[in-house]
């Protein structure tokens, strides 16, 4: 296989070509580190390429099988992550100045169980400052940069994850999701994209914002892929208390089940406000595919969520202002205008406000669940309501407009965090000017699986995810 | 009537948690503060004297209904 047709393979056909023999890990790693290297300057999506140990790690892999040894289900299969995931000794920016040099005193959760399923580790990718940025803008590292059009944003706060992958550079990406930081630029840069119920994977070692809200996913080139990484870093955790119990399905097993029956709910209002025309389109007819294979499409009405759309913004704010409170009493020269702008605003929220904020969203968890899950098993809707901007239009610095630039393009990915629900994103198409646009699949607590059943039958019929960039 | 934040009570109120705010961002601070808080009152009438902060945390964890 030359190295152009290995950088095709999903992370799974990665896997199973490997476990074949018909590709070893070290030339599917020689393959990524060189396309790697060769976008890092059109897209700055790598912060560090581990080089040296990765290929030791990937010769060893190829060791391993050779003997009959199989460490798990990504076995040798190349990936690099959002640089907030911890290695013990190792420093992790943050996408910060304050972070860069302070060496991590113990492994992320989610980074052993990838490394225990066989996953090599080969760099480590950009994001926006603190994981608190919805568009790539990085005033430290460089913004990173959309391989479908590079004027254009990524998508943040996962923006390398969403560039590398995109760009063929990575074979699958952790991001994390407070408030669309997975969904965004999975949605902006052509990929699938799970921000999963709250609690279902461990965020031991990894950089808190909002303790609440933040959750730890992948992105990657398939749905399938989604599944068979989750199934690899979701479950319980000693090390994380807030970490659930609660089983683990077995998500491949059941990503084949199809549509047949699935009723899929498409809502009324919210999510189809100040709408794109061009992006409905393609929505819209993501959900005609969905009525072909034979689900039952099911008008929904929202309650008034548009309440707890600023509730959620009260409550990322004011837990990040908590998380960063003794570093912006004694670094603040350190922060971007931006972040600190966000942080400044987090430190006012009103005590009361943060805490009637979580009251209500037991009772948004009620009212939602009533109104959408007492009729459909999954909400179909837009990730986005606006064409992809571009890096320059986005670029609002911590002044006036910065919030309002914020909160339209987390519009319609913050209920799934603030309602701790997991959601998909999935490509749905691509816009005249050749951007991607995605769907978002929402499904009830810990029905993570039906997501992928969706998801994945969805790409039997549309090849949206098949398409790649020129980079 | 209702009384807003003004970019002095917002850096004011900074200052007490031991934060000095830049003074060419301290109304935007100030008129963001007043934006959010004001959205999101209006879904406060909706919570109870009982309704616990705790409730949607323990559901999330485990199981839900």
């Amino acid at each position: 296989m030359s190295p152009s047709e290995i950088l095709e393979l999903s992370s799974a056909g990665l896997a199973r070509a490997i476990r074949a023999k018909e590709v070893s890990s070290l030339a599917a790693m020689e393959a990524v580190i060189e396309r790697a290297d060769s976008v890092q300057a059109k897209l700055n999506c790598f912060v560090r390429i581990d080089r040296d140990e990765a290929l030791a790690a990937a010769k060893l892999a190829d060791a391993e099988l050779a003997r009959g040894a199989v460490r798990g289900p990504l076995h040798g299969v190349p990936m690099a992550h959002k640089d907030m995931y911890y290695r013990e000794g190792v420093a992790s920016s943050c996408g910060s100045k304050i972070t860069r040099d302070r060496p991590a005193p113990s492994t992320a959760t989610a980074l052993k169980k990838l490394d225990a399923a066989g996953a090599i580790q080969f760099g480590v990718l950009n994001m926006a400052e603190f994981a608190y940025g919805p568009t790539g803008h990085n005033y430290h590292l460089g913004h990173c940069r959309n391989p479908w059009n590079t004027d254009c944003i990524t998508g943040g706060s996962s923006s390398g994850s969403g560039s590398a992958v995109a760009a063929r550079a990575s074979f699958a990406a952790l991001g994390s999701d407070t408030g669309g930081s997975i969904r965004a630029p999975a949605t902006f840069c052509g990929l699938a994209g799970i921000k999963p119920t709250w609690s279902r994977v461990s965020r031991a070692g990894a950089m808190p914002l909002s303790f609440s809200m933040d959750t730890v996913g992948p992105l990657t080139r398939t749905v399938e892929d989604c599944a068979l990484i989750m199934g690899a870093i979701a479950g319980a955790d000693p090390l994380d208390p807030t970490a659930s119990q609660h089983p683990v399905p077995d998500y491949m097993g059941q990503l084949g089940r199809g549509v047949r029956g699935l009723r899929i709910g498409t809502p009324k209002g919210y999510f189809y406000d100040n709408m794109d025309p061009e992006i409905e389109a393609l929505i819209r007819a993501s959900l005609e595919v969905y009525a072909k294979l034979g689900a039952e499409i099911v008008e929904v009405t929202l309650p008034d969520m548009e309440p707890w759309s600023y509730a959620a913004v009260m409550i990322i704010a004011a837990e990040a202002g908590a998380a960063h409170a003794n570093w912006m009493r004694t670094r603040p020269q350190d922060y971007s205008d931006q972040v600190r702008a966000r942080i400044e605003l987090g430190m006012s929220v009103p005590a009361t406000t943060y805490i009637e904020s979580l009251r209500l969203r037991g009772i948004a968890l009620q009212q939602f669940s009533t109104a959408v899950f007492g009729k459909v098993d999954v909400l179909h809707t837009p990730s986005v309501n606006f064409q992809t901007p571009t890096i320059a239009e986005t670029d609002v610095g911590g002044g006036t407009t910065m919030m309002n630039v914020m909160n339209t393009i987390t519009r319609l990915t913050r209920p799934g965090n603030f309602l701790g629900l997991p959601v998909l994103s999935v490509p749905a198409g691509f816009t005249k000017n050749g951007m991607p646009t995605a769907m978002q699949l929402m499904g009830r607590q810990f029905d993570e699986a039906t997501l992928f059943t969706a998801g994945h039958a969805y790409q039997q019929k549309a090849d949206w995810h098949t398409r790649a960039p020129k980079v | 009537m209702t009384t807003k934040h003004t970019a002095e009570s917002a850096t004011a109120m900074l200052a007490l948690v031991g934060v000095a705010v830049d003074p060419s961002r301290a109304a935007s601070v100030a008129d963001t503060l007043n934006t959010q808080v004001t959205g999101a009152n209006k879904a406060f009438a909706a919570l109870t004297f009982e309704t616990e902060p705790a409730t949607y945390l323990k559901v999330a964890a485990e199981e839900a209904p």
